[in-house]
């Protein structure tokens, strides 16, 4: 009696903490994804002359843009698919396809953090943003 | 034994009634005489806004590494998805044998208008002739041309992976008749000519509402919601309203999601990258920016 008693504390424990290892992962990519996308407000603002042209603003921006990315594409531990989530399977199954592309999309988050002057700016911002979609176009499920 | 007999008599009898009244009412329409204009003269730059405004290269694009792949032909292959199965859209290019070499102007029409095929079989409607059919002839002889205007490639067509492939593809003529059977859709009258293109370009050959309009439960657009979104045709995830986009605070006024739809995800408009969107809003981006304006004029109107 009490060791099934144990057996069943240990396996709900296990159950517990799987679900809580898939919620946090999902939590922390999708609070860093949502800084990234904060970023990407800030300098879309810019290169559409909504608000005055700041080199030192795109370069701190892009690297705290870079960084997040990073860590939330650390987050994509195995078997953190659904919920809330709206990761396909197929980045799993395509691990390595999935990785160069967030590699691809943090180097041009890099090439947009050398951006000195106005000119620049859209095209820089343009090809980061064309990156991030077509990562999302392949690996994230509608909402 | 004799009325066992008679039975399976009246039982063969039932069985050879309703298969003839479900080929009769399943029989593929034929155009009529003089539905086709003679000597169209094709507008090859209309052909192509018509092109990418129907987003034909998004179903169509070849297979990953498929042949016409790296030059962004429309030589098919690329699986279209559905809850059913996969459908493999045909190859647009004018080759002769695969694909639309040997297609005439007549072909074309019946099969954007009425979903037939040159042999006379129906189209699957993913193919969006529900949509095309409302297109004026003009558009639709102008974007044949366009097509036949690009470079041949050889990619024979995969057959759909479908469950009874045959019977269900001479079934779409039940779904046919109750999806088809109002005249087609016209724009209403008494509005900008901006609005009017912008209506015009999004419910003909945009056909935004196969998948933003949903559908009811005999697949057919509940125009009682057009463009009210809906569960997402792949079967994930949902499509979202384009209604009440103002109020909604998603774009700011027309110039705001004429360059979303231009720009897309590369100026952060996100919502435009998931759920096959992504691939039309990059054919959209080739249109031109009346057009855009246009489009975007008619959407925030929806409310």
């Amino acid at each position: 009696m009490k060791l099934s008693k144990r057996i069943v504390a240990a396996f709900a424990a296990l159950a517990v903490a799987g679900v809580a290892y898939a919620s946090d992962a999902y939590t922390a990519r999708h609070e860093a994804m949502e800084k990234v996308g904060g970023g990407m407000g800030t300098l879309s603002a810019m290169a559409k002359k909504e608000t005055p042209f700041d080199a030192a603003v795109v370069q701190a921006t892009a690297k705290t843009m870079e960084a997040e990315l990073k860590k939330a594409a650390a987050q994509f531990l195995p078997d953190t698919a659904g919920g809330k989530s709206r990761a396909k399977a197929e980045i799993w199954t395509n691990r390595a396809d999935f990785d160069a592309m967030m590699q691809k999309t943090a180097e041009a988050l890099v090439a947009l953090q050398g951006v000195k002057d106005e000119a620049a700016l859209m095209p820089a911002l343009r090809a980061a943003g064309g990156s991030c979609r077509t990562c999302h176009d392949k690996y994230r499920l509608p909402e | 034994m004799t009325r066992a007999r008679r039975a399976l008599a009246a039982l063969a009898t039932l069985g050879v009634a309703g298969a003839a009244a479900f080929l009769l009412l399943t029989r593929p329409a034929s155009l009529a005489e003089g539905a086709v204009p003679a000597n169209h003269v094709a507008d090859l730059r209309n052909g192509e806004v018509m092109y990418h405004a129907g987003s034909c290269a998004a179903c169509h694009r070849a297979a990953e590494g498929g042949p016409g792949a790296e030059r962004g032909l429309p030589a098919g292959g690329f699986a279209f998805p559905t809850p059913v199965g996969n459908f493999y859209p045909q190859n647009l290019t004018p080759d002769p044998e695969t694909g639309l070499g040997r297609w005439s102007e007549r072909d074309f029409v019946a099969a954007m208008t009425l979903g037939v095929s040159p042999a006379g079989r129906h189209y699957f409607p993913a193919f969006p002739y529900a949509a095309y059919r409302s297109m004026t002839k003009a558009d639709l002889l102008d974007l044949f041309a366009y097509l036949r205007s690009l470079p041949a490639v050889k990619a024979p067509a995969r057959p759909h992976e479908l469950p009874l492939l045959a019977v269900a593809q001479r079934g779409v003529g039940l779904w046919k008749r109750l999806a088809l059977g109002d005249a087609p859709w016209s724009p209403p009258p008494g509005r900008s000519p901006s609005w009017t293109r912008g209506a015009y370009l999004t419910n003909a050959p945009g056909h935004c509402g196969e998948c933003h309009t949903p559908k009811d439960w005999a697949m057919v657009a509940d125009e009682s919601r057009h463009m009210a979104g809906g569960p997402h045709p792949a079967g994930e995830g949902k499509v979202p309203s384009l209604r009440g986009l103002l109020a909604a605070k998603k774009y700011k006024d027309v110039a705001d999601l004429a360059l979303a739809l231009s720009a897309g995800e590369e100026l952060g408009y996100e919502n435009l990258s998931s759920g096959g969107m992504a691939a039309i809003q990059q054919n959209l981006a080739r249109l031109p920016d009346s057009d855009l304006q246009a489009i975007a004029e008619y959407l925030l109107s929806l409310e």
